[in-house]
């Protein structure tokens, strides 16, 4: 939009030009670069809606398991029953409503016009995104307040319950793999117009869900007075969790694979990660402390039992699913349809004659 | 707009900046270049490429757009962003293969060329003529016509010896 400020003459603007203020107009490319314009605040959205996706379903599917945290630990707060218990593992909506927030910080100064995406689904995939998270939260606070304050009322409706459950349960899958589509929808940036980054994202939400239900059994157990509360739980997910970490080991592969053969700004990604600036984040980060580290300490807690260990394999793996976010997001390297061919434009020069010889004999 | 685009002839420009600092004034009222919708990036020395909207004709940016704040303004043949609808998620600028869309930290909304409503200012005070707004029908004879005539200008043997084995070797 233009401003209704005066408009400069060409020797008004050769008056203005200093130096200074010439190095800011003309800034060096320097080839590759990765986009800039979603860091670590997208980054804490998709780990957030993620995470939260992944934890709920991963305690709504123990609970049907029969894998619960003491259900009849009802405590009296403020005059009604409260099944404060379920809080530790159906903490989910809340914690992608956060990730929503980081959302809603990022952007500019319309943020809450956001709400006009929401409602209208059908214009991008972080529309429909909007859509799919805002389901999610909704369906899942329900389910998460009527499990607290009524807990009871599940009995008296099953099949209406069941089926909110279902439907929270979907969304949350949604969520988990919205995160991803987000990013592949992308279709001048190879390394994430990957068809495995959804099924990776899903799979990283529902580690880290898994873990993140872990450490609020811990946290229930070390604070419930019965001391045997959510061993069960922990015990359950410490079984599954190594085959969830290991299909996210073997799409992590693929997808690694997939771009180091793919377009050469793909490469030129993968390089990126694996042996330029992110190195550490995808080695230590990724591979490290994301899969390596908790797959160990898992299949070493089944024979300790450890709290401890149980703790620090669920942190790493949190750890590990935030850098995993970040290293994909860094790595965004877009590619630009070759506008400027350098040979071509060298070429083009009348300069048929180097050192006195034509150009072809100086090839030779 | 009314069927004109923008051509810019990278031979011909030779980095002076005008064009930003014209375009930074007429769009947001003050010298701020890293505000302006055009940008020149130099390649290498000697070779400053002005970069602005090429306004696709499927324009990816307008597809990322979750509150259609960028569309296709077909009357004008153009690419727009309405900056009241513009909620700053900035998929516009993670979505265009040029980099071309951007996110203005001042005014808090993504912000790209539009041609000024028809009268652009990096046109106006391109001395040098390396921004030129033409119609589209012409803009191939147009390109064809100022080749010529840079290649009629220049002295030959322009190159170094390392510039052409790069060149050479690039092809």
């Amino acid at each position: 939009m233009l401003t209704e400020a005066p408009r400069a003459t060409v020797q008004d603007l050769h008056a203005l030009m200093s130096p200074a203020l010439k190095a800011r107009v003309v800034r060096p490319r320097r080839g590759d670069e990765a986009q800039k314009a979603w860091e670590f605040l997208i980054a804490g959205y998709l780990y957030l809606g993620g995470l939260g996706a992944g934890s709920f379903v991963v305690a709504i599917v123990a609970g049907w398991l029969g894998l619960e945290l003491a259900p009849a630990h009802v405590a009296p707060v403020g005059g009604l029953a409260w099944e404060w218990s379920t809080l530790c593992v159906l903490w989910g909506p809340f914690v992608t409503a956060l990730g929503a927030a980081l959302l809603v910080f990022h952007l500019g100064r319309n943020r809450w016009r956001f709400w006009s995406a929401a409602f209208n689904p059908r214009t991008s995939w972080m529309a429909r995104g909007f859509s799919i998270l805002l389901s999610f939260i909704v369906l899942g606070a329900v389910v998460t307040m009527v499990s607290v304050l009524a807990p009871t009322w599940p009995d008296r409706a099953p099949s209406l319950w069941l089926a909110l459950e279902v439907a929270a349960v979907a969304t949350a899958l949604g969520t988990a793999v919205y995160t991803g589509i987000l990013l592949q929808s992308m279709k001048y940036i190879p390394a994430w117009r990957s068809g495995v980054l959804p099924y990776l994202f899903l799979a990283s939400a529902l580690s880290t869900g898994s873990m993140g239900v872990v450490l609020g059994a811990v946290v229930y157990g070390s604070i419930a007075t019965d001391a045997v509360s959510g061993r069960e739980l922990v015990h359950g997910l410490e079984r599954v969790e190594p085959i969830i970490l290991a299909v996210e080991a073997a799409l992590l592969a693929l997808y690694v694979w997939r771009l180091r053969c793919g377009k050469p700004v793909g490469l030129v990604s993968a390089k990126m990660w694996l042996t330029g600036p992110w190195r550490i984040g995808f080695w230590g980060g990724v591979v490290g402390m994301a899969l390596s580290l908790p797959f160990l300490l898992v299949l070493a807690n089944a024979g300790l039992d450890s709290v401890a260990v149980a703790v620090v394999a669920a942190i790493s793996v949190l750890t590990g699913g935030f850098l995993l976010r970040c290293g994909v997001l860094a790595i965004g390297v877009v590619e630009t349809p070759p506008l400027y061919d350098l040979a071509r434009w060298r070429a083009r020069r009348p300069a048929a004659v180097c050192d006195g010889r034509p150009v072809a004999e100086v090839a030779e | 707009m009314n069927g004109k685009v923008m051509i810019v002839d990278q031979q011909l420009c030779d980095g002076c900046g005008l064009c930003a600092v014209a375009c930074s004034i007429a769009h947001t009222g003050v010298i701020a270049p890293e505000r302006a919708h055009i940008k020149i990036w130099r390649v290498e020395d000697g070779f400053d490429a002005p970069l602005t909207c090429h306004h696709c004709e499927t324009p990816s940016c307008a597809q990322a757009c979750p509150t259609k704040a960028c569309r296709l303004d077909v009357p004008g043949r153009r690419v727009i962003i309405d900056e009241r609808q513009c909620i700053g998620c900035r998929a516009c600028n993670v979505a265009c293969p040029f980099g071309h869309a951007h996110y203005d930290t001042v005014a808090r909304v993504s912000a790209k060329c539009d041609y000024c409503d028809g009268e652009p200012e990096c046109v106006r005070v391109c001395e040098r003529g390396a921004i030129s707004y033409v119609y589209s029908d012409e803009s191939s004879r147009h390109k064809r016509r100022r080749a010529a005539m840079v290649e009629a200008s220049r002295p030959a043997g322009a190159l170094t010896g390392r510039e052409v084995r790069r060149a050479v070797a690039d092809e």
